[in-house]
């Protein structure tokens, strides 16, 4: 049983990193702000759900109006912040987002209080299945389908669509794609408010399995980066190896040794760093 | 011709240094709590220190709180069971740093730029865990506690006091102006240019014949050395260690001192931790949510002082000179 | 043979650019590559400078295998380049990307206390490559800030700095103006005479007056080689390159 909770921890994980992989696979820029992100988007939910008293449907709403409300959020510090830095070395882009993260976490502290926010299983999909050796929760079935969908989505947006293809060539070549009459940074602006949008869902599908805390964005952002050096940057499917096998690794590692979890986690990086430095399925 | 476009050799105590250090004698007398002038220092140095990495070689580290923290604890530790000489108790801070940075280095240096910050700050995170879960050896979440501060002797007979504050800060100044002797002589000498030269262009140092990587490598055990000597120092200061040395925030108040204070001097860090360390203070005591106007410093920082304070001081002589004929 | 490859051949994926390639390089001589856009040349150096691995084939160094060698070994064999994008590190003053160019090869250069300008040697061969170059007059301007054509005198002056026996340069004269051009050609005949070197060049006078041979390559396959005259009159290099010049 713990092995497919491990597996949906692990799909969260890799929706935080997709989201992650894309806006960096696109816009060649690590946003350390995506754990911030996160939990905004976790803290929105709950405020929706607030608002709305009504506890059952709000739910719904909140999926859907918390990453468009950190999209947009997303679309301003892109378009604000983030745009300026495109041609500055990495480590100033590193820098930009890190300093918005601490500006979204002690704003979230200002609006919400340090103290944590819990939040009641939507009544759809509370209660368990039995799955004959043992129950199993089916809001973590629905979660699990519910991102693969969405991962599929998101792939087949950026493989399979015209609007894709644009943004990949504006990668390798800016000013080029722009001369030929196509707004790309209009398109980098959408895919940075996609890539943080994910993030935000990430936050609001975990908000009934753990609630929402001021810094589980730290927390958060650093399982980000070992599941992206497991699973090697720049690969969307890398994403999804290392996400599944961090949250496996996990919540195996809960079962025998929980204080050793997350130092486990940092072992199997290390490991994989040894002796594979590109990650499992690295191509940059 | 030739000379002048060579440079001078510097001295090893010159008239940057005197000043340098007369400005710090200063800080008790113009501060308002004498503890905040030695927390400055230990933090300038830590600084500095952080800033061969980035402002010198280019790299950007988010685990030098790994490293602090580990000079403080190791100095700590020494202290409390092993009754060391406090002269000696900093040495194996230095050692414990430059031995964490060496394993960090070792495990981050194989990967290039934005991997190599990424893994810098999942090792800082893994350091910090480590930490907290050996409650037996460092105390965990409550912090190593009762590090003894002994008086100490140089000579025979003669036992210099480290226990005021005033003291105390006597003794860390002479700690941190021999490290920025040490320090400034590292980065003028051959291999510090090769690590400009790294920062600059790492194909072309490569081309040219220089194994960066035993560069990048070198560089971060000698930032760790530093790094822990100000650990070392923090925990004589602290009289305990609280866990908050090892987290991610040390890191990236390492950090934001070098941006503010300016990467490419060597004294940049050091005026920037005296800003950062002076506004944090006066402000935590009025608003709890400071730490905000601590990132909006990062971004406006990034965006419109990437020289930091120092490179606005250097580009706004340099007009000055431009615009008077010389004298 | 001061450089010779054996089947040197480099694939990304399903692309093969380039494809079995033989190149030989007569000791003192200078040798061009030319051909088409796209045809490998920079492929080719960038397996030579240990830049990208190799996917099958060997290189030989006076004799001596240097497949697989990482840059920085490369040019402590004695092998100097230049990169068709200037390289230069760009906010630190010319002389210093000549001297630290220099320093690579002499003593001292991971010494950690002394001060850099206690060692004399890389700073004077420094300025005497500056003097050949006839660059001394921006000795102190930062290398961002030059122009163009002097930036690329630049990039020859630090593949110039290892005092290397082959000197492997890629396009020196691209972005140049006509004069400019001039004056690179006669530099190079100069520094022709004392090492060996090899050129990618798209300028048609620069490789026709001072090679003593040529390899053309076209598509990651070398479609000739031989002398000036003989790749002139060749007609398989005239239909794939040469047309409009021979017109």
């Amino acid at each position: 049983m713990q092995l497919l909770n491990g597996v949906v921890i692990g799909a969260i994980y890799v929706l935080i990193t997709v989201g992650l992989t894309i806006v960096f696979g696109m816009l060649n820029v690590i946003n350390f702000a995506h754990g911030a992100i996160f939990a905004l988007g976790a803290y929105l939910a709950y405020t929706v759900a607030v608002m709305l008293g009504d506890w059952v449907g709000s739910f719904w709403l909140a999926i859907i109006l918390a990453p468009l409300g950190v999209a947009l959020i997303g679309a301003v510090i892109e378009m604000l912040l983030l745009r300026q830095v495109y041609d500055a070395v990495h480590e100033y882009q590193i820098l930009l987002t890190f300093g918005v993260a601490l500006v979204i976490q002690e704003v979230i502290i200002m609006i919400w209080g340090p103290i944590g926010k819990s939040f009641p299983m939507p009544s759809l999909l509370a209660g368990v299945i039995d799955l004959g050796v043992f129950a199993f929760p089916i809001y973590r079935i629905f979660l699990f389908f519910f991102i693969g969908l969405i991962c599929l989505g998101a792939w087949l947006f950026i493989e399979k669509t015209n609007y894709g293809a644009i943004i990949r060539a504006g990668i390798d070549n800016r000013d080029m794609v722009n001369c030929l009459g196509i707004d790309i940074y209009k398109a980098f602006t959408v895919v940075f408010a996609f890539g943080v949008s994910l993030a935000a869902l990430a936050g609001v599908l975990i908000l009934p399995m753990r609630g929402a805390q001021p810094f589980m964005g730290d927390t958060i952002l650093t399982l980000t980066f070992v599941v992206l050096v497991i699973g090697g940057m720049g690969s969307f499917m890398g994403a999804i190896l290392g996400g599944l096998i961090v949250g496996v690794v996990e919540s195996m590692m809960i079962l025998f040794w929980p204080e050793g979890a997350m130092i486990s986690i940092f072992a199997a990086m290390a490991l994989v760093i040894w002796v594979k430095p590109r990650g499992l399925l690295g191509s940059r | 011709m030739f000379e002048a476009a060579l440079g001078r050799k510097k001295p090893l105590v010159d008239r940057e240094i005197l000043i340098l250090g007369a400005l710090l004698m200063l800080m008790p007398v113009v501060l308002p709590y004498k503890t905040l002038a030695a927390e400055i220092l230990i933090y300038a140095l830590g600084a500095v220190a952080f800033n061969i990495l980035l402002g010198f070689t280019g790299l950007l580290s988010f685990g030098h709180g790994a490293l602090f923290g580990a000079g403080a604890y190791t100095t700590g530790l020494v202290l409390i069971h092993l009754g060391l000489h406090p002269l000696m108790a900093l040495v194996c801070a230095c050692a414990m740093g430059a031995v964490v940075a060496l394993v960090i280095g070792l495990l981050s240096i194989r990967k290039v730029g934005i991997y190599f910050v990424m893994l810098t700050l999942a090792l800082n995170q893994l350091a910090f865990f480590l930490v907290y879960q050996w409650k037996g050896l460092t105390g965990g979440d409550d912090g190593l506690l009762s590090v003894p501060r002994p008086d100490f002797a140089i000579f025979p007979g003669m036992k210099l006091p480290i226990q005021t504050n005033l003291q105390f800060f006597l003794f860390a100044w002479f700690v941190f102006i021999l490290a920025i002797l040490l320090i400034r002589r590292v980065l003028n000498s051959s291999f510090g240019r090769v690590l400009v030269a790294i920062k600059e262009n790492p194909d072309r140092a490569l081309a040219v014949g220089y194994n960066v990587r035993h560069y990048k490598l070198t560089a971060f055990v000698i930032s760790g050395f530093f790094t822990g000597l100000a650990g070392g120092l923090y925990a004589m200061f602290m009289r305990m260690v609280p866990i908050t040395a090892v987290e991610l925030f040390t890191s990236s108040d390492f950090i934001i001192m070098s941006l503010l204070g300016g990467l490419k001097s060597l004294y940049g860090p050091i005026v920037g931790a005296v800003i950062i360390k002076i506004t944090s203070e006066a402000l935590s005591q009025i608003w709890a949510r400071w730490l905000l106007v601590l990132g909006a410093t990062f971004i406006l920082c990034v965006l419109y002082m990437r020289g930091g304070v120092c490179g606005l001081a250097q580009s706004f002589f340099e007009k000055r000179k431009h615009a008077e004929p010389s004298k | 043979m001061i450089l010779r490859t054996e089947k040197l051949t480099k694939k990304f994926d399903a692309l093969t650019a380039v494809s079995s390639v033989d190149l030989r390089v007569a000791e003192g001589a200078i040798h061009a590559i030319i051909g088409p856009n796209g045809a490998g040349k920079t492929t080719l150096f960038n397996m030579l400078t240990g830049e990208i691995a190799v996917s099958a084939g060997e290189i030989y160094f006076k004799e001596k295998k240097i497949t697989g060698f990482k840059p920085n070994q490369i040019a402590r064999t004695g092998i100097g380049r230049s990169f068709q994008q200037n390289k230069l590190f760009q906010n630190l003053s010319v002389l210093e990307n000549v001297r630290l160019a220099a320093h690579a090869h002499s003593e001292g250069h991971f010494n950690l206390l002394r001060h850099f300008l206690y060692y004399t040697k890389p700073a004077e061969e420094a300025w005497q490559i500056l003097e050949e170059l006839d660059i001394t007059h921006i000795a102190a301007r930062k290398a961002g800030e030059l122009s163009h054509g002097q930036q690329r005198l630049l990039e020859v002056a630090i593949a110039l700095a290892a005092d290397p026996v082959l000197l492997l340069l890629d396009e020196p004269t691209s972005g140049m103006s006509p004069d400019e051009s001039l004056r690179m050609i006669r530099l190079l005949k100069k520094i022709g005479d004392r090492l060996s070197m090899v050129l990618i060049e798209h300028n048609m006078n620069l490789v026709m007056s001072i090679s003593a041979s040529i390899t053309v390559l076209q598509q990651g396959a070398v479609i000739a080689t031989g002398s000036p005259s003989e790749i002139q009159s060749d007609e398989v290099v005239r239909r794939a390159y040469l047309g409009e010049y021979s017109r």
